[in-house]
């Protein structure tokens, strides 16, 4: 089947952990671009000249027109629910995974489903794989990778200048500053964005979320477990300002009598952001998703934790430097960032773009017009 | 003093890799937490709250590949760790729960604290067991050893043992070896 289809595409998830090696190789035979779910980011991305990013709402790079356009889909230890942005019949699909219900759980799997670990099938095929020499199919997605990092970076590149801060801008700023071994954890929400598209993995790196359950407030108790786990290595969590107040608060007093080297970052944008974003998606006016903070640095150092309130766009880098550099417990940087930062996906479906326009054209109905003209103010280059 | 069962579940619990507890104490579980505190090698760490326990635990089960325990106490306590236990189940890591429970005598009378757990955490476990006789402790093994995934151990293991006072019982661990123990106790 591999041999006989024009154009090979690869979807990897958390069951490549161990595999990576096999994945690259089969994948630099085949000529195949590489995407991942969010889990299997970390262990496919990093170094990887094929990789061509996530499908999803999370979804960047041309992950979603690799696996929707290829004749044939390897599916690689990887159960990623969203059946809408995985391809239908008209891909072929050979699914391996070592969970038998996981096989064509999520899409039809019309060729071949098979029951076991990554690596070892894999090794098992690899002498029998033919090496391919067209790479057309590959460039492709490649080149539309490369565009969509460009589009990604612009907020990233005009963050210096921006205030209220870019979400954008200050992940891509905590990337460059983090360790090579930090482990990052995000918070379901808008921080899971931040953290699929502007941190980059390394062999060292580890990135975690609630990535299947997408429970709120994670993040934080996430990375507290870790660094019991690995005393002194760098741990930072991207918390969302809902899931901070919701469970990360009050346990942070048990990160100060641990002393915890854990570094919060607070994403304060006064709102459930990604609620407000699927609101806005269904083409409703966004309700129940607003709600007013206070100044968390200094909660935080009113609990005995270090507070650095970063509110100028100039700041990001000192005060994130300064966060890293703290060694004697948990630190809260509270940033004050843009709320009107939206988050496409790099394949946006039509309903959601109706769903856009529905919302503002109700928005504007309802009296909402300076919150439609910030959205598209603050996103020009992404509408 | 003599050993309780207690006293066993940590041996087995610290033979099994497990170096830390979250949670909260409180009346069911003090009989655990005195003996955790004999044991001495199993650090517990009190937490403000249940649920925080066990995204923690997560965490750290999922990235040192090690069974981690988390507690709560009968009822609230207890509910308290639910959701972060599905999200252990669904991330592949794992994490013992021990939960507090009633007396035997109150159990299924609708008292105070009271809930029947293996309704309660039929969702969020891969195992459950109510254990309310020290007689349970002797010899059982893990039943369902060849489900177990030995690769690196990152299969999800969940479960909530029960008891009462200090008299309840402990299963012992798979004789496999390479599986996590598939049922715990507390009191």
């Amino acid at each position: 089947m591999i041999e006989t289809a024009g154009s090979v595409a690869i979807f990897g998830g958390d069951g490549c952990r161990a595999a990576r090696d096999e994945v690259l190789e089969l994948a630099s035979k085949l000529k195949a671009p590489v995407g991942y779910s969010f889990r299997g980011k970390q262990w496919l991305e990093y170094d990887n000249p094929q990789a061509v990013g996530m499908t999803g709402l999370l979804g960047y790079g041309g992950a979603y027109s690799a696996i929707h356009d290829a004749q044939l889909l390897l599916m690689l230890g990887t159960d990623f629910p969203f059946s809408e942005f995985l391809p239908g019949d008209d891909v072929k699909k050979v699914q391996i995974d070592r969970e038998p219900s996981h096989i064509g759980r999520r899409t039809h799997v019309d060729l071949v489903g098979l029951v076991g670990d990554i690596k070892s099938t894999l090794a098992s095929v690899l002498p029998k794989v033919r090496e391919r020499s067209d790479a057309s199919f590959l460039e492709k997605r490649l080149a539309e990778t490369r565009d969509f990092y460009e589009l990604m970076n612009h907020y990233v590149e005009k963050g210096p200048g921006l205030k209220p801060i870019r979400p954008e801008f200050l992940a891509a700023t905590l990337c460059q500053l983090a360790a090579d071994d930090a482990m990052f954890f995000a918070d379901t929400g808008t921080p899971c964005m931040w953290l699929a598209r502007h941190i980059k993995g390394s062999a060292n790196r580890r990135l975690f979320g609630s990535f299947t359950w997408a429970s709120m407030a994670n993040a934080a108790p996430n990375a507290f477990g870790a660094q019991l786990a690995f005393p002194g290595r760098q741990t930072i969590a991207l918390c969302g300002d809902g899931g901070f107040t919701m469970l990360a608060l009050g346990d942070l007093l048990t990160q100060v009598e641990r002393r915890t080297q854990v570094v919060q970052i607070v994403f304060n944008n006064e709102s459930l952001n990604f609620v407000n974003i699927e609101q806005q998606e269904a083409g409703m006016v966004p309700f129940g998703v607003n709600f007013k903070n206070p100044n968390f640095a200094r909660v935080a150092e009113a609990m005995g934790a270090k507070g650095i309130r970063l509110e100028e766009p100039g700041d990001v880098k000192d005060a994130l430097s300064e966060a890293l550099a703290y060694k004697d417990g948990p630190v809260v940087v509270d940033a004050v960032v843009d709320r009107f930062a939206l988050s496409l996906p790099s394949h946006v479906p039509l309903h959601t773009a109706q769903g856009y326009t529905l919302s503002f054209a109700k928005q504007v109905l309802t009296g909402h017009m300076d919150s439609v003209i910030k959205s598209i103010e603050h996103n020009v280059r992404l509408i | 003093m003599a050993q309780t069962v207690a006293d066993l579940l940590w041996e087995m619990l610290e033979k099994a890799g497990v170096q830390r507890c979250y949670g909260i104490v409180g009346d069911a579980l003090n009989p655990v937490i005195d003996a955790l505190h004999r044991n001495g090698n199993v650090d517990f760490v009190h937490v403000r709250h249940e649920e925080y326990g066990v995204f923690a635990a997560v965490a750290d089960a999922y990235f040192t590949g090690r069974p981690v325990a988390v507690c709560g106490t009968a009822g609230p306590g207890v509910t308290h760790l639910f959701n972060g236990l599905i999200d252990a189940t669904k991330e592949g890591a794992p994490v013992i729960a021990i939960a507090g429970d009633v007396e035997r005598s109150l159990i299924d009378t609708a008292a105070l604290e009271e809930l029947n757990p293996y309704k309660f955490f039929d969702t969020a476990s891969l195992y459950v067991g109510r254990i309310v006789d020290p007689d349970q402790a002797l010899g059982s093994h893990c039943d369902s050893h060849n489900d177990c995934d030995t690769q690196e151990g990152f299969d999800g293991d969940l479960l909530a043992g029960r008891c009462r006072g200090d008299r309840c019982a402990v299963r012992r661990l798979c004789s496999c070896g390479t599986c996590y123990p598939r049922a715990s106790s507390c009191g």
